[in-house]
């Protein structure tokens, strides 16, 4: 299971690590807006100027992001087929046994796939600095303002919080309920389709029995603990901004407005 | 007036069933006693009605004199702390230091206190260098030790412990046994534990037997023990150390008997 | 046959940042027909063994005989599905593994996953059911309104129910009341004596060791640091505090005993041998 990168957070001592979680979650959503501005390879540059710096402050390895990429190659590909088959517009590249290519399809294909690089290394850069906790406590400050017209901010919150929290867990779960039905003669990948019911069964009926176990047990120990939704809380983790908040926050904005103005004029 | 006052409580989670029936007891303040009685007597739930997780059909539960309903729970819940079963399931925060904060956001703590209450029940517990540590760096008897930091951190009158070393190996269980048991001697905090280990029982003041959701037998470790047939009945042991003691006894070395190995030791060094 | 386990080793994720060595060159021999306990911390290397012993992991280095099977690295085992049904692995809190709306199909699910006909299935569960000590009017429950003891039987019974030569178990009293773990220690030593099956126990419970065991392998930081007899194994009290395990409460009260000046023979190890041996060292009455 060590395979999943992607959203994986890596303890290391970097400015961006050490940032507020709510400056790096605004300039996320500035750089996504911008990233779908169609600001021609201008744009990208510059977009992707800021991204990498980014991600060289934040002391990541370049292979570790690359390496969050690999899940969507497959989906590149796919997006890569469907647009050669349906763009038929722009000037013919080459064609072979008469099936043509022409320029827009090879266009589009590119801006998608590096507009999908570009949000994959960003959310990465963001997660891979953030502590899931971190992260919440920014969602929650930032959607705080919501709360008047009925965004339960510190709900939310505290359901991404616990999800994060057993993510591991469960992933434990899997494997050992895997193993215990495997011990069965339970085998994945032969047998005929409706073995493969069955065997999927057998995994998801325990995982789910289990997990409503844990959130049973969660609840009665949150409810123990003087947990009550509907009634103020104290927070033990304050968050502050510092200059470098500010200041790279002004940056994306820069970037974002730099999109913007190559788009319009 | 009584840590803990029971009164003829009665409770079915379907209504037909009675999973304890007309049950009374107190626990005196400062008190530590436990519970023993076979999975399905009724411990569990017993422990879940006094924390105010479940609502009773009959009778009555007065915590520090002040009576359980649905209006005090929310208040009574910041005298009275469980530990439950399960270590992973009862672990909210990401981290130690954040888990344990988690009840002190709940009453509405200061922030600028709570850094200092964190580090001081932490090092209560002898966590003080896993402030920082997720829970899957943790075993489950540390786990465990921070369930009782994050109970410790409101400062309750009233620990109930459910069964809380069932799942741990044998060193976890004997660090939390310590652990109840420095509580027991150094502060103020009336401890009412659930538990299978007769070990624990022995060192315990008080012994409440559960039978089919009735009080079998209440007294204490000694008044339990030595009624042996009905213990025998119910198929509930006696530690290791009574039935060495028994034997002793027997060929006239002891003349009363004693139920933890430590005073068996220490029985015997005097006679040496 | 005994199982042959020569220099095996496990290393999780070999060769990436995340490798972890779980098992570094273990040399035993499980005898058969005996019930052997493998004893170690949290985290020494028990669960990645038993995981070797049915396949559902492959040695990084080293072999392993088991039934016939020999194992060894990048191999991968031809019919692994029989080497499962003959060695019956049990993880813990086998309750988890459950799924089936009625006992009786939750129990044949084994069978029928290698291949027994439903008839001979349902005739298969109907035999296992004694065994672990439920009857048929259990037959056409659902598994999930039973007990956690009840519902610990009939996932065990799921393994049974395949008639393993070797049965492997992971902690399965972890969790129960101890009237319910003596019961279930029982039905393992009933299939050990009557049916002559190899038994496996990884434990933490000490008593269990010293009351229902033949043989003791004791692993730390994934290599084996002592095989034994039970009988000698408990002669050695200090090394298992050393290691960190709990001796069983009559080591502990002889350890004691011993500080204080008492001479105890390392032999003893019942109760009425030791106070004979303290009536002679003493005086009566305080």
């Amino acid at each position: 299971m060590n395979n999943v990168a992607l959203g994986q957070y890596m303890p290391l001592d970097s400015v961006v690590h050490k940032m507020d979680p709510r400056s790096k979650i605004m300039i996320m959503l500035f750089l996504m807006v911008a990233i779908f501005i169609p600001a021609g390879v201008l744009g990208y540059a510059i977009i992707g100027a800021f991204i990498l710096f980014s991600l060289y402050l934040s002391k990541l390895n370049i292979q570790y992001a690359l390496r969050t990429m690999k899940p969507m190659l497959w989906m590149m590909a796919f997006l890569l087929v469907i647009n050669l088959l349906v763009i038929k517009t722009g000037t013919p590249l080459f064609s072979i046994k008469g099936f043509t290519i022409y320029s827009d399809a090879v266009n589009q294909t590119l801006y998608i796939v590096v507009r999908l690089m570009l949000m994959v290394i960003i959310t990465t850069v963001l997660t891979a600095t953030t502590k899931p906790l971190d992260l919440t406590l920014g969602i929650e400050k930032l959607l705080k303002p919501f709360e008047k017209v009925g965004v339960p901010a510190h709900i939310i919150a505290m359901m991404i919080s616990i999800a994060l929290r057993f993510i591991p867990t469960l992933i434990e779960e899997t494997q050992r309920i895997m193993n215990a039905q495997a011990s069965r003669g339970v085998d994945l990948e032969n047998g005929s389709i409706k073995e493969k019911i069955m065997a999927i069964l057998s995994l998801i009926v325990p995982l789910f029995v289990s997990a409503f176990d844990r959130a049973d047990q969660l609840a009665n120990a949150m409810e123990a603990r003087g947990y009550d939704p509907s009634i103020k809380r104290t927070r033990y983790k304050v968050l502050k901004m510092q200059t470098i908040d500010y200041a790279s926050m002004i940056l994306s904005v820069v970037v974002l407005c730099a999109c913007i103005g190559i788009w319009v004029l | 007036m009584e840590a803990i006052e029971v009164s003829h409580l009665t409770f079915s989670y379907d209504g037909e069933n009675d999973i304890l029936k007309d049950v009374s007891f107190s626990i005196p303040k400062g008190s530590y006693t436990t519970i023993i009685g076979h999975n399905g007597s009724g411990k569990s739930t017993m422990a879940k009605l006094i924390i105010g997780l479940l609502e009773a059909k009959k009778g009555k539960i007065q915590i520090l004199g002040q009576e359980l309903n649905e209006e005090s729970v929310y208040e009574l819940r910041s005298h009275v702390g469980i530990v439950f079963q399960n270590p992973d399931n009862q672990f909210i925060g990401s981290t130690v230091a954040d888990d344990i904060a988690f009840g002190l956001e709940n009453h509405c703590v200061e922030q600028e206190k709570m850094q200092g209450i964190i580090e001081d029940v932490a090092s209560r517990v002898g966590m003080t260098d896993f402030l920082s540590a997720e829970p899957t760096k943790l075993s489950g008897g540390q786990k465990q030790r921070v369930a009782i930091a994050g109970i410790l951190a409101i400062e309750p009158d009233i620990i109930i412990f459910d069964e809380s070393t069932s799942m741990l190996d044998p060193q976890g269980k004997a660090s939390i046994n310590a652990q109840i048991r420095k509580l027991h001697e150094e502060k103020n905090i009336t401890i009412l534990s659930i538990t299978h280990d007769m070990e624990e029982v022995a060192q315990s003041e008080n012994v409440i037997v559960l039978e089919n959701g009735e009080i079998a037998m209440q007294g204490t470790p000694m008044d339990i023990f030595k009624q042996e047939d009905k213990l025998a009945k119910m198929q509930l042991d006696i530690p290791f150390a009574l039935k060495i003691s028994k034997e002793l006894k027997k060929r006239g070395i002891f003349k009363e008997n004693v139920c933890r190995l430590d005073e068996v030791v220490e029985k015997l060094c005097r006679l040496k | 046959m005994s199982i042959e386990i020569k220099k095996l080793e496990h290393t999780y994720n070999e060769n990436t940042p995340f490798s972890r060595a779980a098992l570094k060159g273990i040399d035993l021999s499980i005898p058969e027909g005996k019930v052997t306990a493998i004893i170690g911390q949290t985290g020494s290397g028990k669960s990645t063994l038993v995981q070797h012993l049915n396949g559902l992991l492959i040695p990084t280095a080293g072999t392993l005989d088991i039934c016939g099977f020999h194992i060894q690295p990048l191999l991968k085992i031809k019919d692994v599905k029989q080497l499962r049904k003959e060695v019956g692995l049990v993880f813990q809190f086998p309750e988890y593994q459950l799924f089936e709306e009625t006992i009786a199909k939750d129990i044949a699910f084994g069978p029928k996953n290698f291949g027994t006909s439903e008839e001979d299935a349902s005739q298969l569960v109907k035999k296992v059911l004694p065994v672990v000590g439920l009857d048929e009017s259990y037959l056409d429950r659902s598994p999930f309104d039973l007990s956690g003891g009840q519902k610990r039987r009939v996932a065990i019974a799921g393994i049974l129910v395949l008639n393993p030569k070797v049965l492997v178990l992971d902690e399965p009293t972890a969790g129960l009341d101890p009237q319910g773990a003596q019961e279930m220690m029982t039905l393992f030593m009933n299939l050990n004596k009557k049916e002559g099956k190899t038994v496996l126990l990884v434990t933490h419970d000490m008593e269990h060791v010293m009351n229902y065991c033949d043989h003791v392998i004791v692993l730390s930081h994934g290599e084996v640091t002592q095989e034994a007899d039970v009988k000698e194994f408990f002669k050695h009290p200090e090394y298992l505090q050393e290691i960190g395990i709990n001796p069983p409460s009559i080591v502990r009260l002889k350890m004691q005993l011993e500080e204080n000046g008492f001479e105890l023979d390392p032999d003893i190890m019942d109760m009425n041998s030791l106070v004979d041996s303290i009536e002679k060292q003493v005086k009566k009455h305080e």
